[in-house]
């Protein structure tokens, strides 16, 4: 990433991707003031001035400017988001426009609605639904062939447009259960490219190795998806569990050559890091004691949070069917949705219908919005779901600095070694969609 | 060589006077300042109503006795604006709830008393280990104010429950830290402290949940000065309701009854812990309820009295006090010693960092105060036997009082008019998106006052 992208990006740093709340001008310059003056003296919110002034600026609701990073090779995307609210007793609901304009010309654009409403006497979770239209267009993604044994050497690129819409729900019918579901139609438009010292794929791959390339079809894609979770709890160890199984059927409504089933299993387990101190020692620690290890009730102090992910994604398709090369799932960097895979290899460096991801991710908060990170991934894909296992997995690991507003982690710094193709850096905003 | 005395934790429910909860385990061989019988108030027609044992553990009181400060001191003086010189008689009590309920026959609850075997846990922590029967509180008025003067020694001259006690407050907290001694405000779903400048400035080091103290008891990791708050109101969890147990009227009492059993066993859930602690379980104010000893003088905390009808220097009416330590003989009864909530200021300054003890900083009254670490005698060998409290069936809430949540009491909408002035200051993306306006119900009233809380004290999540 150059240098004028990462100073922009810091200058935004607004990547709150629908994160926040609305504001409104009054109350973002307010809080634009008390960054550059001296705060209230009675604040309860002890957010970071300055994040607390740009979280305001760019949620303000009937226009404001956003930023974030629409798909792996975008760069960062400045763009522009309205918001309307419309409540109505216990039904919240809000419709929002946004669009993104990349450095490296990209683009993505959604209309949605969202109503939230009490379900159940869940206190926790509203249940929604929603109708969305999108449009993205992705001028080029990286291509390494399909499989675990590809070369950085076969880079070639494509450009992905596609256009969805459809509508979606989701049910939490307990604390710890809920149901979600989605129809979409989605309308792909995949093609080479020709920009000048760029490889299209089809000129170094045959179209065998590129299924779906030669014709898109416009799919129908039933989705449901069922959540097991754990309530947060505060003040414990062990703070969540959560496990999301979905399954997308991709009807090919052209030839149904296309058509495909996909099963996705993520789960996710964050725990408090923390370790003894001297007991009542907390009012006799300095400050870089806390910045180092946050003191907390208790004798303990926190070093930080460990988070495991595990991902799972296979891939069914009926006899002499194949899966489009462009809905095929990614290891490396991350994937089509901001969703961090093996960060010691390029974006989308490995890609198979299938794929198996474990990760261990450490983050610790140093000062106000900013903390740091270590991370280890390992991972494969497979062209069928039995290649699916613990051989020839790929490894990697790294350390990185990030940046949280509104509590969401927006943008990750880091360098990762061990993935056998070089050192990695990246500089990462959280995705627009 | 004599124990000490590492540990403090105070326990303090809500509304329930001393006779109502302990008056009548008063006999012969438990000769408390209790009840015969025969003490008495008379209605609106002149007729006698005695206390009697027939309290009922929910539905006695479903209109929320008033105590604002002009229905306390009618409950003390029999008039609403008594004369300077006059002495409280304790006669006002039934004309004030009958008044308020517009109900003769419903008036005469505000006499009924527990009979001691409906109350297995506190009557058994008392009769076991120590009860104080002249411990009043600290105002005669409502909550708020009292516990302010828990935490900090003073309300500053306020009798209300108005949403501008925000911040600006020292506290027990802010001066034990200063003497590097650690102490913390374990809550349920919501803290009456919430908004003291000093906690939310080290919330991570001050503030922790019920169940942090749970397990800091099983660990034996607990700060020198605990504070325990109840839970003010139900909580839906989805599968499950959560009672209120703070045994504010009309919230079910078995449900305080258990979280003093809880607090008790978790306490006793180490030895060396239990061997080097102290548990105070004390209520902030009789909530309306009869007692018959009239309340005495006292100085006021501050200075200048800045309230233009009252001086502070009256204390309220009487409430439970149960003092719990292994160095505690059987059966102690202390009533030569009067306190009030500024006591626990006082002794936990005493055993924790007597080189600035004593010292007006938390206000005239606590730095007076009587302190009662001399209840213990350290010399004795600690006491390891674990008292029985019967059934532990019979003190399960019905779950039918839990799914039709009862009307605000004065105290909810109090606290969630605190919670909105404080929610205001939030950021809009912190704000819980809820109309306190439009609550209801204590049950709509738990979701939100617990969603505040959790803006202002739950870590950030990854």
């Amino acid at each position: 990433m150059r240098l004028k992208e990462i100073c922009a990006t810091l200058l935004l740093l607004a990547a709150t991707a629908g994160s926040v709340r609305a504001g409104d001008w009054k109350h973002a310059l307010q809080a634009c003031k008390d960054a550059a003056g001296k705060p209230p003296a009675h604040k309860l919110d002890r957010r970071f001035p300055w994040e607390d002034c740009i979280i305001k600026l760019t949620s303000i609701d009937w226009l404001s400017p956003t930023v974030g990073n629409i798909a792996p090779g975008s760069s960062f995307a400045p763009g522009l988001r309205t918001r309307w609210q419309y409540n109505h007793g216990r039904l919240e609901s809000e419709f929002v426009a946004r669009g993104y304009y990349s450095l490296k010309n990209f683009y993505f654009m959604e209309g949605r609605y969202d109503a939230h409403f009490p379900f159940l006497k869940n206190p926790d979770e509203k249940a929604t639904v929603s109708g969305f239209a999108r449009r993205m267009d992705l001028r080029r993604q990286d291509f390494y062939g399909l499989g675990q044994f590809t070369s950085p050497a076969s880079l070639a690129e494509y450009r992905h447009q596609q256009d969805e819409a459809g509508i979606a729900g989701y049910f939490p019918f307990t604390r710890w259960f809920a149901a979600a579901g989605a129809l979409q139609r989605i309308a792909p438009a995949v093609h080479g490219v020709s920009d000048n010292g760029v490889r299209s794929v089809e000129t170094v791959f045959p179209t065998s190795q590129l299924p779906g390339f030669l014709k898109q079809p416009t799919f129908f894609v039933p989705e449901a998806q069922l959540r097991v979770h754990t309530p947060f709890i505060a003040d414990q160890t062990w703070k969540f569990t959560d496990v999301r199984a979905t399954y997308d059927y991709f009807h090919d409504l052209g030839a149904g050559t296309n058509t495909f089933h996909k099963l996705q299993i993520l789960a996710e387990q964050p725990f408090d890091l923390r370790v003894d101190i001297a007991r009542h020692s907390l009012p006799k620690r300095k400050w870089w004691q806390n910045a180092i290890c946050q003191g907390i009730v208790g004798d303990q102090c926190r070093i930080g949070t460990l988070v495991i992910d595990g991902l799972t994604t296979m891939s069914f398709t009926p006899s002499q069917n194949t899966v489009p090369f462009y809905f095929q799932e990614t290891l490396g960097g991350s994937d089509i949705h901001g969703f961090d895979t093996l960060r010691g290899l390029a974006d989308y460096r490995l890609r198979a219908p299938n794929r198996v991801l474990l990760q261990a991710d450490i983050y610790h908060d140093i000062w106000g919005p900013f903390g740091v990170l270590g991370f280890y991934d390992t991972g494969r894909v497979g062209l069928t779901p039995s290649d699916l296992g613990f051989s020839h997995m790929r490894h990697d690991f790294g350390v990185g600095v990030y940046i949280r507003a509104g509590g969401n982690i927006v943008l990750r710094a880091y360098i990762a070694f061990g993935g056998g193709e070089g050192t990695k850096t990246n500089v990462k905003l959280a995705n627009a969609f | 060589m004599p124990a000490s005395i590492e540990t403090l934790i105070v326990l303090m429910m809500e509304n329930r006077s001393f006779d109502h909860m302990l008056g009548f385990t008063k006999s012969p061989t438990y000769a408390i300042d209790g009840l015969d019988g025969g003490e008495l108030n008379h209605d609106s027609t002149g007729e006698p109503v005695k206390v009697d044992t027939s309290a009922a553990y929910t539905g006695d009181l479903a209109t929320d006795p008033s105590h604002d400060f002009e229905d306390v001191m009618e409950q003390m003086f029999g008039v609403r604006s008594p004369g300077a010189n006059q002495e409280p008689d304790m006669s006002g009590f039934v004309h004030n709830y009958e008044r308020f309920t517009g109900n003769i026959a419903h008036g005469h609850h505000i006499m009924r008393c527990f009979d001691p075997k409906n109350l297995p846990v506190i009557t058994t922590l008392a009769q076991e280990y120590a009860v104080c029967d002249r411990w009043f509180c600290s105002v005669p008025g409502p909550t708020l104010p009292n516990r302010v003067y828990i935490h900090a020694g003073t309300s500053r001259g306020r009798l209300d429950l108005s949403p501008d006690f925000l911040g600006g407050f020292r506290t027990i907290y802010e001066v034990l830290w200063k003497q590097e001694v650690d102490s913390a405000l374990f809550y349920n779903d919501w803290s009456s402290a919430l908004t003291f400048d000093f906690l939310l400035k080290h919330e991570n080091q001050l503030y922790a949940t019920f169940s942090r103290f749970v397990e800091l008891c099983r660990r034996n990791r607990l700060p020198r000065y605990c504070f325990i708050e109840p839970r003010y109101n139900p909580q839906n969890l989805g599968s499950a309701f959560l009672p209120a147990n703070d045994q504010h009227p009309d919230h079910d009492v078995r449900a305080g009854e258990l979280l003093l059993k809880r607090v008790y066993e978790a306490i006793r859930s180490n030895d060396d812990l239990w061997k080097s602690c102290m548990l105070v379980i004390i209520y902030d104010e009789h909530g309306g309820i009869y007692d018959h000893v009239a309340p005495p003088r006292t100085v006021s905390p501050d200075i200048s009295c800045p309230s233009p009808v009252f001086d502070f220097t009256r204390l309220g009416p009487r409430v439970p006090a149960v003092i719990i330590s292994p160095y505690v003989q059987r059966g102690t009864i202390v009533h030569d010693l009067t306190f009030d909530h500024t006591s626990v200021i006082a002794t936990t300054m005493k055993l924790f960092a007597p080189k600035a003890w004593p010292s007006g900083v938390l206000g005239q009254r606590a730095q007076q105060a009587s302190t009662f670490e001399s209840v213990l005698d350290l010399d004795m060998e600690p006491r390891m036997e674990m008292p029985e409290f019967g059934d532990p069936a019979a003190l399960e809430v019905p779950p039918a009082s839990l799914i039709v949540p009862g009307p605000l009491s004065s105290l909810q909408r109090d606290a969630i008019a605190h919670a909105a002035a404080i929610e205001r200051q939030l950021p809009k993306d912190r704000q819980t998106g809820i109309d306190p306006q439009s609550i209801k119900d204590e049950l709509r009233a738990g979701e939100y006052l617990a969603k505040v809380t959790d803006a202002i004290l739950r870590q950030k999540g990854v």
